[in-house]
C-alpha cells in the first residue's frame, strides 16, 4: 500500500506516531519515494513497534547495537524501527535541516517582496491610478504575501521549539506585575541587577517578552538570574539548562543571535548558583553579549551617519527642511543618540560587571 | 586525529572529569552530580562550563549524543574519545607512580 504525506519530514514527531499507528494496523513501512512524498507499506500482522526517523545518520551501527532494524533508507533518510528501545537517535540533524529550509524559504519571500512591489508601480503606472481594482489586487497580493511570510515563520517555529524541547511558558494565574523595559538584552549586566533588586522588592521573574517583564509574587528565598547570548542555539542547548535546574524566563523565536534569560531559586545560605564559576568563561560570556551589541550599533549606526554626512556635509544641505528629507533627517539623527546612549550603557555595564569580578 | 590527540594532551581537570564520566552514558545533569561525588564535592562546576566543555568534545568527536525514552539528551563517550582518555589515564599513571615513589613524607629521605 502507498501513502502520501506531505510535508512528513517537517513534522518528524508526528510521522513517527503516524508509522506507529500503522503498525498498529498492521502496516509496516518499507521504503520512501521522497519525490512523490509517499510511504510504502506492506501488509503483516498487526504490532506495537517504536519508530525513529533520523537524518543524515553518522552511526548506523550504533544504532543497530541498540536494538533498532533498518526499516527504510533512502538518500540521507533512515527510519528505523524497533519493539522497545532507550537510546534514541539524537535530533540535531533534522532541526539543523529545518532551520536551512526555514531561513532559505523566508529569504526567498522576504527578498521577493520588493522586487514585487517595484513591479507593483510599474503596472499601477502603465494601467492608471484611478482603477480601484487593480490597486485592490496589489495590495491584496502583498497582505497576503506578508500573511505567508509570518504564517510560515509560525509553522517553522512550532516546529523547532518541539525539538529543541522548549516547552510551553507556565504561567500562573494570580496578580502579575507587568514592567517594559526596552533593549534589556544590550545591557545584561544592568538587567540582572535590576531583575535582583524586583526580587528584593518581592518580585520574581515568571516570564518576558522582548520589551515587557512579567513578575509574580516572590515565593523562594533567594534567586540567581543569568542572561545568556548565544550566536547560534546547539539541540541540547534549552534541555541541557532546564535539567540542570535553570528556569527559562525567556528565549528569543529564533534560534541564531539568541538571547535568553534563565532564573534558578536556592535557600538562604547556599552559594548563589551562577552558570560558571570560572572567571574567564564568565568574560568570554560578557564580551559575546557586548560583540552582538557592537555588531548590531554599527550596522544601524554606520548607514544613518554615512547618509547624513553626505547630504549635511558634503551636499551642503541645510538641516532643517520643510520636506519629507528634513522629517527624515531629524528621525535619523534621534536614532543615532539614542542607539549611542544604547552603546555606551552596554559598555558601562560591562565594564562595571569587570569590576564587580575582580571584587569577589 | 592527530590535531585532536594533541589538542587533549594534557586534559584540563574539568575535561577529563567529564570524558572520564561518560563512559557511561550520563544526561547533562547526571555528569554534574557525578563530578561533585567522584570529587566530594571540591569541583563545582557550572552548568555552562559542562555545556560548554560538551559541545566543543562533540564537535571533536569524542562523543556523541543519543536521546533517551523521555527524549532528553544523554551523552556517550566514542571510540577516539576512550583513546584520548587512556592516553591522560596514562600520564596521570606516571605522574601517581612517581608520587608513590617519593613516599609518604612528600619529599626525598637522607
Amino acid at each position: 500500500m502507498k501513502k502520501t504525506k506531505w510535508f512528513w519530514s517537517y513534522k518528524i514527531e508526528e510521522t513517527e506516531k503516524w508509522l506507529e499507528n500503522m503498525a498498529n494496523e498492521g502496516y509496516l513501512p518499507v521504503s520512501i519515494n521522497r519525490t512523490l512524498r509517499q510511504f510504502h507499506f506492506q501488509k503483516a500482522a498487526p504490532q506495537k513497534r517504536v519508530y525513529s526517523i533520523d537524518y543524515k545518520c553518522s552511526d548506523k551501527a550504533r544504532m543497530q547495537q541498540a536494538g533498532w532494524d533498518i526499516a527504510a533508507d533512502s538518500g540521507k533518510w533512515t527510519i528505523f524501527s524497533t519493539e522497545n528501545a532507550n537510546v534514541y537517535p539524537a535530533r540535531d540533524r533534522i532541526l539543523k535541516r529545518l532551520n536551512v529550509h526555514m531561513y532559505m524559504l523566508l529569504f526567498v519571500l522576504i527578498a521577493f517582496i520588493p522586487v514585487f512591489m517595484i513591479q507593483s508601480i510599474f503596472l499601477l503606472v502603465f494601467s492608471g491610478f484611478g482603477k480601484i481594482g487593480t490597486l485592490t489586487t496589489v495590495f491584496g497580493l502583498l497582505a497576503v504575501l506578508y500573511g505567508a511570510v509570518g504564517w510560515l515563520f509560525i509553522k517553522f517555529r512550532k516546529q523547532e521549539k518541539k525539538l529543541l524541547g522548549i516547552g510551553k511558558q507556565v504561567r500562573t494565574t494570580g496578580k502579575h506585575v507587568r514592567k517594559i523595559r526596552p533593549a534589556w538584552f544590550y545591557e545584561p549586566y544592568q538587567t540582572k541587577r535590576w531583575l535582583q533588586q524586583m526580587f528584593e522588592d518581592g518580585y520574581e521573574l515568571e516570564r518576558a517578552s522582548s520589551i515587557v517583564f512579567y513578575f509574580k509574587e516572590r515565593t523562594s528565598e533567594a534567586i540567581s538570574y543569568e542572561i545568556l547570548y548565544e550566536n547560534k542555539v546547539q539541540t541540547d542547548y534549552y534541555s541541557f539548562y532546564q535539567q540542570a535546574g535553570w528556569h527559562l524566563c525567556y528565549t528569543s523565536s529564533t534560534s541564531f543571535m539568541n538571547s535568553s534569560i534563565w532564573a534558578m531559586p536556592y535557600e538562604k545560605g547556599e552559594e548563589p548558583p551562577q552558570i560558571t564559576y570560572n572567571p574567564d568563561e564568565r568574560k568570554t560570556i560578557m564580551k559575546k553579549n557586548l560583540r552582538m551589541t557592537t555588531f548590531i550599533f554599527v550596522l544601524i549606526t554606520l548607514p544613518v551617519l554615512f547618509t547624513f554626512f553626505t547630504e549635511v556635509f558634503v551636499m551642503q544641505k541645510p538641516f532643517f527642511t520643510k520636506d519629507l528629507l528634513g522629517g527624515m533627517r531629524v528621525v535619523n539623527v534621534m536614532v543615532i543618540l539614542l542607539w549611542f546612549l544604547i552603546y555606551i550603557r552596554s559598555i558601562r555595564g560591562y565594564v562595571q560587571e569587570k569590576r564587580h569580578m575582580l571584587h569577589i | 586525529m592527530d590535531k585532536i590527540v594533541k589538542k587533549y594532551n594534557p586534559m584540563t581537570e574539568t575535561a577529563f572529569y567529564i570524558l572520564f564520566s561518560l563512559t557511561k552514558p550520563h544526561h547533562g545533569y547526571g555528569i554534574i552530580k557525578n563530578i561533585e561525588q567522584l570529587t566530594s564535592g571540591r569541583l563545582r562546576l557550572g552548568s555552562g562550563t559542562i555545556y560548554g566543555t560538551l559541545t566543543k568534545m562533540q564537535k571533536d568527536g569524542l562523543i556523541a549524543v543519543f536521546s533517551d525514552e523521555e527524549r532528553k539528551t544523554v551523552y556517550e563517550i566514542t571510540g577516539l574519545g576512550i583513546v584520548i582518555l587512556q592516553q591522560e589515564m596514562a600520564r596521570i599513571r606516571e605522574m601517581h607512580e612517581h608520587i608513590l615513589s617519593l613516599g609518604e613524607e612528600g619529599h626525598e629521605k637522607n
